[in-house]
């Protein structure tokens, strides 16, 4: 086989070679993305992870900490914790003021999970009482919750992971860069392939690490397979759910009770009052034989669109 | 496969959470012509995914209708019992639409002996066509049909043992009709072909205006515990199903429910009694002047259900007609 000096060949044959490395980059890159997010846990382990996470822990880690607060109201209003008055939220509870660590706060009072008392801590002490508000101000908490995740092996480290992951990629650009040079140094045109560069460029920075590890989205995968029907309960007769079973409905499928619909507004929020029609279930025809049985059923399932790799709550 | 041997809980929308999370809970129904074959509910395929065992009950095939029951229906139900793995597929001793009408509710069948050779030959047709056993239900029966040949529970006995059918014993429904249509818990019972039992319904229900109702919507009353004892003493322990259609209350009340029924199956004896059996005649030959007959009948009853302004058959008792149209319209006032 003749070895082919990249730097001589000409316009179109470099743009087919680099074009067909880029391949390989990309591909060594999500190989690279796989290995990073490490195993996967035995079940046993999943298992113990899972009793370990509160709804609210589960809501921060599927979709953010913004979810986790809506989260949390949803649970504590179920409660009697929060109450709501013309879109406000009010605090039934007296709340001490002590630590702004919330996770540690949880830790010590294990009566709610971080994200409750934060909100409680903000809506009771601090007079916070419009949900936006305690999303805004939640910077700290996301950090307290996602420093615990990657301490339960569910989030990645960023540091290490950014350098392995973009190695490639960079390293395949700037071959082409060096080419560039190359091209302009003889008087060549070069035109087409820093084009091709700059979309190589945007296209990498587009490939975003897994915030979950594998365990992570192991562990988001099996709660949400394990509570399709509570999504079906939550949107069908809310009533026979607990607080906490409210809550981790809100957290995975965005289904809020009716009640809540005056201070929970965020994009994809299914109020059960206006679900649509379970998938696959014809509510007209659910009844069995009884004499009353003609079945209000406005059925609803929630198809889960929360992927685990779109885990926003590992973002540093 | 046969269903488990203990409690279970009818499959809805508003029951997928208590089933999902209850330790214990035997088994599951689902009604049929809820179900999409090829698309079942998520909640549902999973639960079944993890191991739920979950009985095809069927609501639409009118086996006791004077006409076949239409091919594309027992298809179907043949297609949602192979998509959800049920070891057995249950229907109902009665008929939903006749002449044309569609009753969206079911009417008692005669239990004359020309009906009773229509519905061995429907019943068979469909058991043909299932890939698993068929169980068929007793109903509560708004009316009964003036001239009757036979008791309700010896004309099960002869349908079940010529065709080889499986019983669904609706204790709910069964105690509806001895408060409504009157009779004795006690003779019934052992005339019953309570050998054949592969699984049993019980219900709530409620006396409204003049008649019991099986709602499906209150609480399982003691009378019908009463029952259920009775039947298990008979039966040893049998599957039990809770039926709750609507009004699912707060989940502790549904947990109630399910305990005490399984406190009185974990008290059932294990003896079983055998039911008597083969007594039976001859039954008519001339399918099509039984079926025109069966047709016109039903067809009438039907339209006076369906239209106050009909008369309704000689011999049907206008109390309960009313009943039958009240149960009806409530129905139709829902969808």
């Amino acid at each position: 086989m003749r070895w082919v000096n990249p730097w001589s060949l000409r316009g179109p044959a470099f743009l087919a070679f680099w074009l067909a490395g880029a391949v390989a980059a990309l591909a060594v890159t999500l190989a690279v993305r796989h290995l990073l997010a490490g195993r996967r846990a035995p079940p046993d382990e999943l298992d113990r992870l899972r009793a370990r996470l509160h709804a609210t822990d589960l809501a921060h880690l599927a979709h953010g900490v913004g979810r986790a607060i809506e989260a949390a109201v949803a649970g504590l209003v179920h409660r009697g914790s929060l109450t709501i008055e013309g879109g406000a939220l009010r605090a039934t509870e007296r709340v001490p003021a002590t630590s702004r660590d919330y996770v540690e706060r949880s830790r010590v009072d294990p009566t709610y999970a971080p994200a409750e008392h934060y909100v409680l801590d903000k809506v009771r002490n601090d007079r916070v009482d419009r949900v936006a508000r305690l999303v805004a101000n939640a910077g700290a908490l996301d950090q307290q919750l996602i420093k615990r995740r990657r301490g339960d092996g569910l989030c990645s480290q960023p540091s290490a992971r950014h350098v392995w992951l973009y190695s490639p990629g960079v390293a395949w650009i700037g071959v082409g860069v060096a080419k560039v040079v190359v091209g302009l140094a003889r008087g060549r045109p070069v035109g087409l392939l820093v084009v091709v560069l700059v979309v190589a460029g945007l296209g990498l920075r587009r490939i975003a690490p897994r915030r979950l590890t594998a365990r992570g989205a192991q562990l988001l995968r099996a709660v949400q397979r394990g509570a399709h029907g509570l999504a079906a309960t939550a949107r069908t007769a809310p009533q026979q759910l607990s607080s906490t079973e409210h809550a981790l409905a809100y957290a995975l499928f965005g289904i809020a009770a009716p009640a809540l619909a005056s201070v929970l507004h965020a994009p994809g929020v299914v109020h059960v009052h206006a679900a649509p029609g379970l998938a696959g279930y014809s509510a007209d025809d659910g009844c069995s034989s009884g004499d009353d049985c003609a079945s209000g059923c406005a059925a609803g399932d929630a198809s889960c669109g929360s992927g685990a790799a779109s885990c926003g709550g590992c973002s540093p | 496969m046969t269903l488990p041997s203990g409690v279970g809980l009818g499959w809805r929308p508003e029951t997928a959470w208590l089933i999902d999370s209850r330790p214990g809970l035997a088994f599951s129904e689902v009604v049929a012509e809820a179900i999409d074959p090829r698309r079942p509910p998520p909640a549902l395929a999973a639960a079944i995914e993890r191991g739920l065992v979950v009985a095809t009950h069927g609501v639409g095939l009118s086996l006791g209708g004077a006409t076949l029951p239409a091919p594309a229906r027992i298809r179907r139900l043949a297609a949602v019992a192979r998509t959800l793995r049920s070891p057995v597929v249950s229907e109902h001793v009665a008929f939903a639409r006749a002449g044309g009408t569609e009753l969206g509710h079911f009417l008692p069948v005669a239990f004359t002996r020309g009906q009773l050779a229509v519905l061995i030959d429907h019943v068979r047709r469909v058991m043909d066509a299932l890939p698993v056993p068929l169980a068929l239900e007793n109903i509560a029966a708004p009316l009964t049909w003036p001239g009757d040949q036979l008791a309700e529970a010896d004309f099960l006995a002869e349908l079940l043992d010529r065709t080889g059918a499986g019983l669904l014993l609706d204790v709910a429904n069964l105690h509806a009709n001895l408060l409504n249509h009157g009779g004795d818990a006690a003779q019934t019972l052992a005339r019953l072909p309570l050998d054949r039992v592969a699984y049993l319904h019980v219900a709530g229900g409620a006396r409204i205006a003049a008649l019991w109702r099986d709602t499906h919507a209150h609480p399982i009353v003691e009378p019908v515990f009463d029952l259920l004892r009775a039947v298990l003493a008979r039966t040893g322990p049998r599957p039990i199903l809770l039926e709750r259609d609507h009004a699912f209350g707060r989940r502790a009340e549904l947990e109630a429910e399910l305990d005490h029924l399984a406190t009185v199956l974990a008290a059932a004896p294990a003896a079983t009694v055998a039911p008597p059996r083969g007594r039976f005649v001859a039954l008519p030959v001339d399918d099509q002047v039984v079926r025109a007959h069966l047709a016109g009948l039903q067809a009438a009853l039907a339209r006076s259900v369906v239209d106050p302004t009909v008369p309704p058959p000689a011999g049907v008792s206008p109390p309960h007609l009313a009943e039958a149209r009240a149960i009806l319209g409530a129905k139709r006032a829902r969808r």
